[in-house]
Formats: C-alpha cells, sequence, structure tokens
C-alpha cells in the first residue's frame, strides 16, 4: 500500500512538473569567435551555423553590433527554423577599409536572436527570449617590431626537469629575426638559483613560435620564472610560477622474499615520506601485463598511514596460480589522499623468485622493440611458408607434367615416336617381305638347280 | 626445363613482393579522423587511423616543440583533457611517423531557457564559458541591466517581471 501511494506522488510530480514547465527555448552558434589578421581591404565570407537544438518551430533575427559592425555585409537578416531543421549556415562578408589607425584587436559582433512575430510582423518579446553571439576580432598589427609572449611551465618532481614553453606571438607590421628567452628563477625567499636560456628563433609578421627551456630541480619547494624574450633587441616580460616535487611518496624499491611460482607473491613496495608531515591513505598498485598486453597482475595494498619523513613498506599479494616464467613490463601507481603518480615497473617471474626493478618513463620505450621483435618473425614465418609452398608447387608441377601433363612439346615427341615406330614398323615389314621373297627365290632356285641335275641324269 | 625456372623466378618475385607489401602495410600509419583541415565543435575528439601506432602527438604549433603525447594501443583514442578552440597538428609514431594533419576546434556558443510559471532557468548548454548579457524591455524600451557569467552547464535562475532577452556570448 505505501508503495502504491509513493508511486502515485512521484507520478503526480513528475506530471506537474510537465504542466508546470511551459517552455524550453535553446539557441547556438558556432563558431563563437572567429580572429584574423588586418590586412588593407581584405574582403572575407565567414560562415556561421546556428543550431537548432530543441527542434522548434522559430524565426530569428540577424544583426551586427561593435565598432567594426559597418564593414560586414550580412547574406540574410533573418533565419526561419521548422521543427525538422537542428541546424543552418548563413555567411556574411567582412569588407576590411585601407586602414585602421589602432592597433591591437578590433571586434564586431553578429547577433542572433529568436523572436516572436505579430501576425502584422511586428517584432515582440514575450517574457523572455534567448540570443548567441558570434565576435569577430580583427588583429591590426602594431607598426615596426612588436612581440607579446605567454610562459607555460611544467612542474617536476625532484631531479626531474622542469619545462618552460614561451610563445611569442609577433604582432607587428615587421618579421622578427631573432627572439629568444633569458629565465630567470627564485626561489621562495625571492633569491635568484637559476638562469637558463631558450632556443632562438625567427619570427614572421602574424605569426607564432615556442621557445622552449629546462631546468634539472634538486631542490623541493615553489618557485617564481621571470622569462625575459628579448627579439631583435626589444625586450618583453612575462612570469609564472611552479612547484617542484609536488608528490611527497617516493618509491625507493620493490621485493618479493621467498617466492615459487605458482604460490602467492608478497609484494613489498618500501616507499617514503619527504614531506615533514604525515601522509594519510598511502596505497600502491601494481599492474602486469603479458605480451599482448593483457593484464596478468592488478593488486593493490590496503590504505596505510606514513609518518613525516619516514620510510614504509606497503604490502600487496599476488596469486601466482597459471602464471608463466618470464619477464613483464606494468607500472606502479602510488596514490594518498587525492594525490597520484605512477612508474614504469619490469618484473621478470622465474620459477622460485620474482624481481621487479622501477624503470621510470622509458619504459615504453623499452617495451617497444619487443612488439618489433615480435613482429618480425611472424614476417619470417609467412616468408618461409611462401617459400616452401612454391617449392612444392614447383615440384607438383614438374611431376604433374611427367604423369599427366601433355603440352604441345610433349606432342610433336609422342608423334615423332610414332612416325618413328611406323618407320620401324615399316622397315621391319619389309625386311621380313624380303627374307620371305628370298626364302620363296631360294626355294625356287634350289628346285631349278634339283630339275637341272634330273635333266642331266637323263641325259647321261 | 627452361621454362621451369621461369615459373620458379616468377614465383620468388611474388613472394618478394608480398613481404614488401606486408612489411609497407604494417608500417605505415594512415591517418583518418580528425580530416585534414576539418573543422569541429567536439572539443575532446576521437582520433582515429590504420595501421599499428605507439604515441598520438598533438600540439597547437607545427614544431610540436610542447606537444600532448598519448600512448595508443588500438586503432582509436578519445583525448581525455579538453582541447581549446584552436588549430591543432596532430600525427602519430611507430615503427614509421605518419604525416602531420590539422584540425580547427571551433566554440558552440548556445543557451537554453526553461520557464516554469514566472521563473526562468538559463543554462550553458555550449561548449564554452559565456558572459550573458541582460537586456529587459519595458515600454518599448530596452536597456542592458546586468550580465552575468554562465560557465559550462551551469544554471541560473531569475524572476522576471518585464520582457528579458539573454544574450550569450564567448568569454
Amino acid at each position: 500500500m505505501k508503495k502504491i501511494n509513493k508511486f502515485g506522488a512521484v507520478l503526480f510530480l513528475i506530471i506537474l512538473g510537465i504542466l508546470i514547465i511551459k517552455d524550453v527555448n535553446a539557441l547556438g552558434i558556432s563558431p563563437g569567435r572567429t580572429t584574423i589578421n588586418f590586412e588593407p581591404n581584405l574582403e572575407k565570407d565567414i560562415t556561421l551555423t546556428v543550431f537548432n537544438s530543441e527542434n522548434k518551430d522559430f524565426t530569428a533575427t540577424i544583426f551586427t553590433r561593435g565598432e567594426l559592425r559597418n564593414y560586414v555585409e550580412l547574406e540574410q537578416t533573418e533565419l526561419k527554423f521548422s521543427s525538422e531543421e537542428s541546424q543552418k549556415s548563413f555567411n556574411y562578408k567582412i569588407k576590411l577599409p585601407e586602414k585602421i589607425e589602432k592597433p591591437g584587436s578590433h571586434r564586431v559582433e553578429i547577433v542572433v536572436r529568436q523572436i516572436s512575430k505579430t501576425k502584422e510582423g511586428e517584432d515582440i518579446v514575450i517574457g523572455a527570449l534567448v540570443a548567441v553571439v558570434s565576435q569577430l576580432d580583427v588583429k591590426v598589427p602594431f607598426p615596426g617590431k612588436y612581440a607579446v609572449a605567454h610562459l607555460d611551465i611544467l612542474g617536476a618532481k625532484e631531479n626531474e626537469e622542469v619545462k618552460f614553453f614561451i610563445r611569442v606571438t609577433n604582432l607587428g607590421e615587421e618579421d622578427i629575426e631573432k627572439a629568444k628567452a633569458t629565465i630567470l628563477i627564485y626561489d621562495s625567499s625571492n633569491k635568484e638559483v637559476a638562469k637558463i636560456e631558450s632556443d632562438e628563433k625567427a619570427i614572421k609578421t602574424k605569426n607564432r613560435k615556442e621557445l622552449k627551456a629546462t631546468w634539472k630541480a634538486n631542490v623541493l619547494g615553489s618557485y617564481r620564472a621571470v622569462a625575459l624574450v628579448n627579439y631583435d633587441g626589444l625586450l618583453t616580460k612575462v612570469e609564472g610560477s611552479f612547484r617542484v616535487g609536488d608528490f611527497l611518496l617516493k618509491p625507493l624499491d620493490i621485493s618479493v622474499k621467498n617466492f615459487r611460482l605458482g604460490q602467492i607473491a608478497k609484494f613489498n613496495i618500501l616507499v617514503e615520506n619527504s614531506a615533514n608531515r604525515e601522509i594519510k591513505d598511502a596505497v600502491a598498485q601494481l599492474l602486469l601485463f603479458d605480451e599482448n598486453e593483457n593484464k596478468i597482475m592488478d593488486i593493490k595494498s590496503g590504505p596505510t598511514e606514513i609518518e613525516a619523513l619516514s620510510k614504509k613498506e606497503l604490502l600487496a599479494y599476488w596469486d601466482t596460480e597459471g602464471v608463466k616464467e618470464g619477464t613483464y613490463i606494468g607500472k606502479l601507481i602510488l596514490t594518498y589522499e587525492d594525490n597520484s603518480y605512477e612508474r614504469q615497473i619490469r618484473t621478470a617471474v622465474t620459477e622460485n623468485s620474482i624481481k621487479t626493478e622501477i624503470i621510470g618513463i622509458t619504459a615504453f620505450a623499452i617495451a617497444a622493440p619487443e612488439t618489433e621483435s615480435k613482429k618480425v618473425p611472424v614476417l619470417m614465418l609467412i616468408m618461409i611458408i611462401l617459400i616452401l609452398s612454391n617449392i612444392a608447387w614447383f615440384i607438383y608441377l614438374k611431376n604433374f607434367k611427367k604423369s599427366k601433363g601433355e603440352t604441345k612439346y610433349t606432342k610433336i615427341k609422342k608423334l615423332e615416336g610414332k612416325k618413328e615406330v611406323e618407320k620401324a614398323e615399316v622397315k621391319l615389314e619389309g625386311k621380313k617381305l624380303a627374307e620371305e621373297a628370298k626364302e620363296k627365290l631360294d626355294g625356287e632356285i634350289v628346285k631349278k638347280e634339283l630339275e637341272d641335275l634330273d635333266k642331266e641324269k637323263r641325259l647321261r | 626445363m627452361k621454362t621451369n625456372k621461369i615459373y620458379f623466378g616468377i614465383g620468388i618475385l611474388i613472394i618478394l613482393l608480398f613481404t614488401i607489401l606486408i612489411s609497407y602495410s604494417n608500417n605505415n600509419l594512415i591517418q583518418l579522423y580528425p580530416e585534414n583541415n576539418s573543422i569541429l565543435t567536439d572539443n575532446q575528439p576521437t582520433f582515429k587511423w590504420v595501421g599499428k601506432a605507439d604515441k598520438l602527438i598533438i600540439d597547437d604549433n607545427d614544431e610540436f616543440t610542447s606537444p600532448v603525447i598519448e600512448n595508443v594501443e588500438d586503432n582509436s583514442y578519445r583525448i581525455n583533457n579538453k582541447l581549446n578552440f584552436i588549430k591543432y597538428y596532430w600525427k602519430l609514431s611507430g615503427n614509421k611517423n605518419s604525416s602531420v594533419w590539422q584540425f580547427r576546434i571551433d566554440s558552440v556558443v548556445a543557451l537554453e531557457l526553461k520557464n516554469q510559471s514566472n521563473l526562468y532557468n538559463i543554462t550553458n548548454v555550449g561548449t564554452t564559458d559565456l558572459d550573458v548579457e541582460v537586456i529587459e524591455e519595458e515600454r518599448s524600451l530596452r536597456k542592458i541591466t546586468g550580465s552575468f557569467i554562465l560557465r559550462l552547464n551551469e544554471t541560473q535562475q531569475f524572476n522576471l517581471k518585464n520582457k528579458t532577452i539573454f544574450i550569450g556570448k564567448q568569454r
């Protein structure tokens, strides 16, 4: 009964909600912003797309505003959407003047606004409506040489390289032949601790280049960087801050003692808390993958507190039943509170030992040749199969010809053979006849001689 | 006998061509998406390609001096972090490097207005944070009565007495 009541209440609320929500209007435009560089008398067509995400019938009006609005020609001033049309595009043309006096960015806005029309066609607003804007920024170059810079810093762990990227944009009318940054690094007590230099680049007008510099951070802490960008003798300054060694847990060693393949391996992950405060919920996760990238191990230690500036072993267990001997690539993920950090590992599993080494970010490069070496045998195998099949085919063809094959050549040979036999047969028959004739002749001669002898006898 | 030798030679030639073909298809990386010189509105695009790639490299400059490098395994990868509304260059590396393709991400400025009796909820349903102007109309006189920042997917509620227009533009 209670269930039915609850269901009824929910249904009532849903119906009420549907009744209360009278209307939903939505309107979108893309791109929200377009940037072009000023060129005297430049004419450019720009396409905008308007979205009717609620699939409604409505009309939208298009108009321009802003300081450059007089340089914009709209292809149309109204867009009519039917409920089947989810988006529509239209063009506008920007026709820039010969000159814009003031350098820098100049904006014009193309506004698309929903309208409700009366029968007479008068534009009225009932309740509330939405409008969306696409901005066009025209960047007018500064006279001579002028550049602006932006500094991005990729902080690092202790003894790793901090990377500085200085984006320099040439907003001047002239090309910059040489741009180079000098970066001054200050520690938390505002003492200059390092001075480094970036690479040097040429930057054409209206173009942007990125200068790069690195600094090996040895000491944990907060730093401030000041980049002085020198471009053809002119200077621009940009600042930023960064931290070295944000992650307070340091992996020291991974070991497994008294191991036998097929049994449960106990992993001791030795970590150090480099902070002068206690770390809560420190967890070590170990993952290993086989040569086909299948996960063969995914184990975690229980959450542990680690005292300030102390070392602790985190324990995780792996059931090695069905695991084969070999070397596997994987990763160690250390987490505490909301922080996470991972290192690549390589683990060699033998019958009675597991040795794991932390190999850092080079693991991928190390792992890569394995995939290469995997590919080579496959290719070799295909080649061997093909060569063998070619030989087999060759032998088969040879035998086939011997047994059954009747080529033109063999036909001729056969015919020639027949003729020879025929000839031989003719010869043989002739010989026989000759012998018979000879025999006959001999018989007749003998007979004649005998008759002659008889005659002689009678005469005597 | 001479004919047999010719057949054998042709066979070997076919094998060699086949091997070269396999080797070529294994090494070559063919980019599929985002297409070269394309314009996207999704700022977390899924990159797609054919061939074996180890790394997907994306940068906003064609010299790739500060790239985002993602380790990839399959033939597609959805970028984790949202990209900015600018031009990007991308390539793949494996046994061979792919060519460099470029694409541009355009922002979408979009507002959604829901009214529940006298209350109006306005939501940023686009892909970028917005500055929203509020223009009220009273006796055919329109005036800007305020402005506010509307972050991505954020909703603000208004109790409106007059006819009002909300104008959203990229911050």
